[in-house]
């Protein structure tokens, strides 16, 4: 009688065994694809996340290559923008303007990148235009289209249109950099070479040049220094050298204090790196 | 024959020896090469020009090659002055050239008030030092100047 139960027990134990055996194989046998469309993704998502993100774009663009994918392509918009290569951007995004359910986005962000682009009066001539707008957005837009008066050169609308497109968090940055726009706080050349011939090295102060005024009045205070030391011991040879040295320091230094003025006053005229953008 | 075989493979064996220089301690030159031909030629289109560009070439052969590419500042402070002279006058440009040695013989950290150029060295042109408004133009720090 055990026989037949043992040879049951074998036959049900190596049935058991070879279950577990095919199992192991058949698992082992999964062939896995590293450049398949969905891994690429995959890849191309962590390369984004540590903006990495040329090499995101070829990954991404590998995986359109096979299937369109409407967010993989707003994502190489992105990558483009964060890159600088607005223009480029531009372009990416232009091809999401018909998108089911990113188009608005899409949108938006054309602009923003116009608007990177550096091309002010061209970001508002398309918005004037209304030109593949994103009506979601117009308040985004808006806000947009008012920092872009505070970059460049032209005529500033009134300061309530200004400030009505703002909340009230933002106002009184805004009204700020307006002022400051109106009204640069430009310096007067003739004022820094005053203060320079009167102490030197003092205009070059003014004009914000700390160190090089610093080393304008050691320069030309060690200088006349040695020249009045010199004719005092009599060493006219030397005294007249340092003299001549001590001159030229100083007319450099009346000089270099008015260039340096007109140089920070230039800086004011360019300068929009102090306009914060807050976007939501 | 023997003799003329052996003195030929004796010529051999010691033209390829090589170590009888001894190897010793280099000594370390933190001269920064120049990274640009200068050019040594004298301006003769005139007795100023002769006169500045003589000056120029002698600082260059005499000091400058001597102690080493280190102005950090495109032009080079030689370049400066001449340039100035040039385009202003003589007593103009002595004052851009004493402004531009302060500036150079700054201590203190400058990186920020200058843009840099693609050279690797501080962009400042003599055209910023003119005294003319008009003329002095501005440079965004966060880009390189070609």
């Amino acid at each position: 009688m055990d026989k037949p139960i043992l040879q049951q027990w074998n036959s049900r134990y190596l049935i058991l065994i070879l279950l577990f055996a095919v199992s192991q194989i058949s698992a082992q046998r999964v062939s896995y694809d590293l450049f398949s469309p969905h891994n690429r993704k995959i890849f191309g998502d962590r390369l984004f996340c540590e903006k990495d993100y040329l090499r995101a774009i070829d990954e991404y663009n590998a995986v359109l290559n096979h299937m369109p994918n409407d967010i993989l392509q707003y994502k190489i918009g992105l990558s483009y923008f964060f890159m600088g290569r607005y223009f480029d951007a531009e372009r990416n995004y232009k091809k999401l303007f018909k998108s089911p359910f990113l188009s608005e986005e899409a949108k938006l962000e054309y602009y923003r990148s116009v608007f990177y682009f550096g091309d002010y009066s061209g970001f508002r001539e398309k918005i004037n235009t209304k030109e593949n707008f994103p009506l979601a957005y117009s308040n985004e837009l808006s806000r947009l289209k008012a920092y872009s008066y505070l970059m460049d050169d032209s005529t500033l609308p009134p300061e309530s249109e200004m400030l009505s497109k703002f909340d009230d968090t933002d106002k009184k940055s805004i009204i700020e950099f307006y002022s400051w726009k109106q009204d640069p706080p430009y310096k007067s050349p003739m004022k820094a070479a005053i203060m320079s011939a009167i102490i030197p090295g003092l205009g070059k102060v003014y004009a914000g040049e700390i160190g090089d005024g610093i080393t304008a009045f050691l320069f030309t205070g060690l200088f006349t220094y040695l020249a009045v030391d010199k004719f005092q011991r009599d060493q006219t040879t030397s005294a007249w050298l340092f003299t001549a040295l001590a001159a030229f320091f100083y007319g450099g230094n009346v000089y270099g204090s008015a260039a340096a003025v007109q140089n920070y006053n230039a800086s004011l005229l360019n300068s929009t790196s102090i306009v914060k953008l807050s976007y939501t | 024959m023997k003799i003329i075989l052996f003195f030929i493979l004796y010529a051999g064996i010691v033209s390829a020896q090589t170590d009888w220089i001894k190897w010793g301690k280099a000594d370390v030159d933190y001269e920064i090469s120049s990274q640009h031909q200068r050019s040594h030629s004298i301006d003769d289109s005139s007795i100023g020009s002769s006169i500045l560009s003589g000056l120029q070439v002698s600082y260059a052969v005499l000091i400058s090659d001597v102690d080493g590419d280190n102005c950090p500042f495109y032009p080079t402070c030689s370049s400066f002055f001449v340039r100035s002279i040039k385009e202003t006058n003589i007593f103009q440009g002595t004052l851009m050239f004493a402004d531009r040695f302060t500036r150079d013989s700054n201590l203190f950290k400058r990186r920020d008030h200058y843009p840099v150029h693609y050279s690797g060295r501080l962009y400042d042109p003599t055209y910023n030092y003119y005294l003319d408004q008009n003329k002095v133009k501005f440079y965004s720090r966060k880009k390189i100047v070609e």
